[in-house]
């Protein structure tokens, strides 16, 4: 079945199985592999990717229901001004190691901060916790990730 | 290969469900998990919800005798969680399940309808006397929750029905309890749940509600033991003998079991614990 939707600001369309889920489709079909099959149940996020701005798991999402929706993964967010203050902060706060985790981390930790009211304001602790609540990582640990969050907010002149 | 359908309109659902009988699809995040391949009809079609507009409302209503709130089939956790109109305690307990991508997709009803003993939205729709209102093509019909979850991942749901709205009433509460044991806090399935709530004035119980989740088929709640502490003073809420009263009786009405998430002897230590706690700590001020 022939499926368009808006990938990172461009139209693409595939013809797939409709019921093939959306992390396949974006990694076999459409080469885009940032976002990785971790545990395939919704649990550990690694498959996460922004659609119509929020935060999705891929690997429980049939293609089908991505039909004219907007998409933003690692791909498209990784040379914009926002993604590289999220990726350096991240290098600053030494929140990655072996890197599985990382671009579902970055796009969760870009759409805290870019939903905020204003974008001088920091995000608490428990506020960054609930946001990374459903990305696992197994290396790192989260104090460094949660770093990461307040090292990106507080730029927030020369990006946000 | 499946046939599937996504339609926009819920009249075009209902006559692709009366044709096909077809397995209902919003949110996804059982089914997927489960896998498309397990489902007991797994060449039956698949009907996609979460494209019908019509689904995705949650209202208020008054009538001269109550008000509820009604909410679509269609309704996400997250925007179940973001809407003015939501009792607190249903925000509460959806806030618990999973993580936030997985609240973007997973729908209340699902959860209804998914009928697990262990499901997290069911105990605050007990509590407030939920009805589901089930269509078809023909006829529609209205069933309080209870009467609608059979027994673990079984419903009343018919063949050429679709459940199109849950709808809730909207009580005042002095005080109420929400505690669900997990293994961690996100992303975590419940091995017991309670929620309680009260309302007292002038030192009497006007109000009494409690559940447990996750310590039976389905969730556990008496209603009959509830109106007999109503009009009782609110100081006998601490006395030793109602107190053992209370504990008594629910240790009878809860029948948990071992399984791979926790024991039945853990299960019913934590929930006779957590109604001694509330029982404690209730405000009947």
């Amino acid at each position: 079945m022939k499926i368009s939707f808006k990938l990172n600001g461009k139209l693409v369309s595939v013809d797939v199985d409709p019921l093939q889920p959306l992390l396949t489709t974006l990694r076999d079909e459409l080469h885009m592999q940032a976002a990785k099959q971790g545990c395939g149940e919704g649990e550990c996020g690694s498959c996460s990717v922004i659609m119509n701005n929020v935060m999705v798991n891929t690997c429980l999402i049939p293609t089908i229901q991505a039909k004219g929706a907007a998409l933003v993964t690692l791909e498209g967010l990784r040379d914009t001004p926002k993604g590289k203050c999220v990726i350096n902060a991240l290098l600053e706060a030494k929140g990655v190691q072996c890197g599985f985790c990382t671009p579902s981390m970055v796009l969760a930790l870009y759409h805290l901060l870019d939903n905020r009211t204003y974008a001088n304001i920091t995000p608490t602790e428990v506020q960054i916790r609930q946001a990374l609540a459903g990305n696992l990582c197994r290396c790192t640990g989260y104090g460094m990730i949660v770093e990461a969050a307040k090292i990106a907010a507080n730029n927030w002149e020369e990006v946000w | 290969m499946v046939k599937i359908y996504r339609p926009t309109q819920l009249a075009k659902a209902l006559n692709y469900k009366a044709l096909w009988g077809a397995t209902l699809f919003a949110g996804g995040t059982d089914i997927m998990v489960r896998g498309l391949e397990n489902r007991i009809d797994n060449h039956a079609p698949v009907l996609f919800l979460d494209d019908i507009a019509g689904l995705k409302k949650i209202k208020l209503v008054n009538s001269k005798i109550e008000s509820r709130v009604i909410i679509g089939a269609g309704v996400t956790l997250q925007e179940l969680i973001a809407h003015e109109s939501v009792p607190f305690m249903v925000k509460d307990a959806a806030n618990r399940i999973g993580a936030p991508a997985l609240r973007n997709r997973a729908t209340l009803i699902g959860n209804v309808c998914n009928a697990s003993p262990a499901a997290d939205m069911l105990p605050v729709l007990y509590l407030l006397n939920a009805r589901v209102e089930l269509v078809s093509e023909q006829s529609s019909r209205v069933l309080p929750i209870e009467e609608f979850i059979l027994g673990p991942g079984k419903t009343a749901l018919n063949v050429d029905e679709i459940l199109t709205s849950v709808s809730l009433e909207l009580p005042q509460f002095d005080d109420y309890f929400y505690h669900k044991v997990g293994t961690r806090a996100a992303n975590a399935l419940t091995k017991v749940s309670i929620l309680a709530a009260i309302r007292v004035e002038s030192g009497i119980i006007k109000d009494w509600r409690l559940t447990f989740g996750a310590v039976g088929p389905t969730v556990v709640r008496s209603v009959e033991f509830e109106n007999s502490l109503i009009g009782r003073k609110a100081t006998t809420l601490k006395a030793d003998k109602t107190r053992a009263e209370i504990l008594d009786y629910y240790n009878d009405q809860i029948s948990p079991i071992d399984d791979r998430r926790s024991s039945a002897e853990y299960r019913r230590c934590a929930a006779m614990n957590l109604l001694g706690r509330w029982l404690d700590n209730c405000r009947i001020t």
